[in-house]
């Protein structure tokens, strides 16, 4: 940063003078925003205080006064933390974004990383695993495939969401009665909820009706054709003068925007594979710093300025920032970020190239879209909250009503099996809408599709049905699927957290012994030489072959002066005194300095299995020869000859090498430079590179590209995310209602 | 070859689009609130970064 000030060609006090500005603004909104949170987290403990306190020291002071001890100390906790925590963002914010990763892995952003990380490192087991080249391409394309489906879906997803926000914007607007900004009423009169009603049953849409929350919940999840009818029969009823078709159409208009960034994303696979190669073509070492740095943004930090990093910034970030940016999930997002401790993460986001395109976008406008989303929040919250109040009585009723009704049907699983099968029909593109409450209401709902459809539904209603008749046999179903998902993927991933730390020398071992034939990872086979013919040649005399061997060993290079085997017993003791974790050491750093010393162990272990291999084969040559050799030319060619290219190889090293030259050697390194032999020896070495090549290529490539998925996924998850956040919409109202078992399809790649 | 060249493509004209960025205005800074602008805080934290990497490595 000291540089490009000094230096005139790159200076930016423009920036820089804005920035200064900045925080200067944000250290005057820094007290406020610390008695914002305290107040939130006051009244979670019960605290209720005035809401106009100028300074944290004066809400203290009163608290110590007012509360009893045992709260008043829970009190100091909370204003510590938010002190704390509020202080180091602004810290933060001010000396650039390096301490963002700490913030990042503890920020509620870091359990869908993780998520993502979890399932991403499954399919790099799954594809190191994979013991043939074949297999590995299937198991690629899988994944492709599988990737291009999330893409696809999630398409449709963004586009069905964004025409739904924006009706349910427009329901909203009908609801609320409004005297300039003074929001006066927030439901539909008696006579409206009527209409609505009669409206609802006309099109056979039948929900348990408790009252207006209910009808609430009905309406705001009809599917989109009905919503939009039911809307412009309300507007029309209400006089509003909404211009319903042109605001779809206008929410329409995003969509195009939405599917070239979902395709982007789908770029970014490739893109992780490219940065991954890029990574190991600059500095092989860096390969670790690709695992955690991606996810860290640490690493990229660090790796400013290196030629591959524009390429990152512009495209990662260009497929994370143009959804983060342009989508109306946006408010839900920042929503999420914006909860104070996660405002940091932002930093980490942005260290990855997140933000780059608010620049590219005009930062201005970037900003005024998170000031407009935070104004909509804001209006939301306050029609809720007069809702809330306005209503609290007939809602209790209602809450009660719900209750009962939900103890009568006592229907808990039934209600999460046809949520699954509701989910799965919904995938297949058939929408059953409203969603059934049994399975009789499913039957009747499914009676009424198309025969294709009907197909479909009954494949997976018969797969379960017969289930729902056991309870236990329901209660185990849940239960061992849960638990089974669960493991097979942390298994998996374990495994792949566990190759990572060993320097991926894991997965391909347990690859061979899975499956042993035909394995990559098995030893380049050694082709078979040409038969060489030799004329025989009796002239020459030798004597003490012994000699010859105890020379062999003596001299030879390889027995010791590549000493790989002590260094890999020196680095692995290295690494065993460098595994426990430190006092006071984060996880996580503990982690990624596990996986430096994994690199190294690696590199040494790889030395030492080339060094030992050379080893054993200058082993064997020494061997053959010295119990083949008699002292004639014919009887040393014929021993010559019997020597796999490999060995005769090694031999002709050897003797290179070997400064002996009494008759015998000198004869044997003659009769190595015939063509013969020569020849031999070139068409090993040719083969051998050419397979050998073959092989590491496809090895190399397999890593890359299970590595390079890591990065790609984060992004494509925190994506997901944002979405998921959209669709876990604010009117929700069932309390009882099932959570959902999507969490584990959002995993993707 | 070709994505190496859009891609240094897109980084030249970002580069050129941050020299002449349009800052948020006076007016709508004194309206945001903190987390708001701790977000701006971040985007010009970012477009410094950009910045001092391109000045890198002009320098080296």
């Amino acid at each position: 940063m000291e540089l490009a000030l000094e230096n005139p060609q790159v200076a930016m006090p423009k920036i820089t003078n804005e920035k200064k500005e900045v925080v200067k603004k944000l250290k005057e909104k820094l007290e406020q925003a610390k008695l914002n949170l305290i107040y939130v987290e006051l009244e979670e403990l019960g605290i209720n205080v005035e809401k106009n306190y100028t300074s944290v020291a004066e809400l203290d002071k009163d608290l110590k006064k007012t509360c009893a001890e045992v709260d008043y100390n829970k009190v100091t906790g909370i204003i510590e933390k938010v002190n704390n925590q509020l202080e180091s963002v602004v810290n933060s914010l001010e000396q650039g974004s390096t301490n963002a990763f700490t913030k990042l892995m503890t920020s509620d952003l870091a359990k869908s990383i993780g998520k993502t990380l979890g399932f991403t490192l499954a399919a790099r087991t799954a594809l190191v695993l994979a013991p043939t080249a074949t297999s590995k391409a299937v198991v690629a394309s899988g994944l492709g495939v599988y990737s291009l489906y999330k893409i696809i879906k999630n398409r449709k997803e963004i586009q069905n969401v964004n025409e739904d926000n924006e009706l349910n914007n427009i329901l909203t607007e009908l609801e609320t009665t409004k005297d300039n900004d003074a929001i006066l009423d927030t439901r539909f009169d008696e006579e409206t909820q009527k209409e609505i009603r009669e409206f609802l049953n006309k099109y056979d849409i039948s929900f348990e009706d408790t009252g207006y929350r209910s009808l609430r919940q009905a309406i705001y999840t009809l599917e989109p054709e009905k919503k939009k009818m039911l809307v412009n029969a309300l507007n029309s009823k209400l006089g509003r003068g909404i211009d319903v078709d042109e605001r779809v159409k206008k929410a329409r208009k995003k969509l195009n925007v939405v599917a070239s960034t979902a395709a982007t994303v789908g770029v970014g696979a490739k893109l992780g594979m490219d940065v991954a190669s890029a990574v190991n073509g600059v500095d092989p070492g860096l390969v670790s710093g690709l695992i955690n740095g991606s996810v860290l943004g640490a690493w990229v930090q660090n790796q400013a300025g290196k030629p591959w990093f524009s390429a990152l910034s512009g495209g990662l970030g260009f497929a994370g920032t143009e959804v983060l940016e342009r989508l109306p999930v946006i408010g839900n997002f920042a929503h999420t970020l914006f909860a104070g401790e996660n405002i940091a993460a932002l930093a980490a986001i942005g260290a990855t190239g997140g933000l780059v395109t608010s620049a590219v976008l005009g930062v201005a406008s970037g900003v005024k879209q998170i000031v407009k989303s935070n104004k909509a929040k804001k209006e939301t919250d306050k029609f809720l909250k007069l809702d809330a109040e306005k209503y609290k009585e007939e809602d209790e009723k209602e809450l009660l009503l719900i209750k009962e009704k939900l103890k009568e049907s006592d229907n808990t699983i039934e209600l999460v099996i046809i949520d699954i099968i509701v989910n799965y029909l919904r995938d297949k593109n058939i929408v059953i809408n409203p969603v059934p409450k049994s399975v009789e209401e499913l039957k009747t709902s499914i009676e009424k599709l198309s025969d294709e459809e009907k197909k479909e539904a009954k494949i997976i209603l018969t797969r379960i049905e017969d289930s729902l008749n056991n309870d236990t046999f329901k209660d185990k179903l849940l239960k061992a699927g849960k638990i089974s998902i669960g493991l097979f993927t942390a298994g998996l991933s374990l495994m792949s957290v566990y190759d990572i730390i060993k320097g991926g020398v894991f997965l391909p071992e347990l690859s061979k012994q899975l499956f042993p034939e035909n394995n990559i990872y098995n030893p380049v086979p050694i082709p078979d030489g040409p038969d060489v013919p030799l004329t025989p040649d009796n002239s020459a005399e030798y004597s003490n072959a012994n000699n010859l061997m105890e020379e062999f060993k003596n001299n030879d290079n390889y027995y010791h002066e590549y000493t790989g085997s002590n260094y890999l017993m020196d680095t692995a003791q290295d690494v065993a005194n460098e595994a426990g974790r430190k006092e006071g050491e984060g996880f996580f750093s503990w982690l990624f300095r596990q996986i430096g010393l994994s690199f190294r162990l690696n590199g040494a272990a790889d030395f030492a299995f080339a060094d030992n291999l050379v080893d054993k084969a200058a082993e064997g040559v020494g061997i053959d020869i010295v119990n083949s050799l008699t002292p004639d030319r014919v009887a040393i060619t014929n021993a010559l000859n019997s020597l796999s290219p490999d060995k005769l190889l090694l031999f002709m090293r050897y003797m290179n090498t070997n400064t002996a030259t009494d008759g015998m050697t000198t004869t044997i390194r003659e009769m190595l430079q015939q063509e013969a032999f020569v020849g031999k020896v070139t068409d090993y070495i040719n083969n051998f590179t050419k397979i050998q090549a073959n092989h590491e290529f496809i090895n190399d490539i397999t890593r890359k590209f299970a590595t390079g998925l890591i990065p790609a996924s984060v992004f494509y998850t925190m994506i997901e995310k944002a979405q998921k956040n959209t669709t876990d919409e604010k009117y929700t109202i069932n309390e009882n209602e099932i959570t959902d078992e999507k969490e584990s399809d959002s995993l993707s790649m | 070859m070709n994505d190496d060249n859009q891609n240094q493509d897109e980084a030249l004209e970002l580069l050129k689009k941050i020299d002449n960025i349009e800052f948020v205005p006076k007016e709508e800074l004194d309206k945001m609130d903190f987390y708001e602008l701790a977000y701006y805080m971040q985007v010009l934290n970012q477009l410094t970064d950009i910045k001092s990497n391109e000045g890198e490595q002009q320098w080296n």
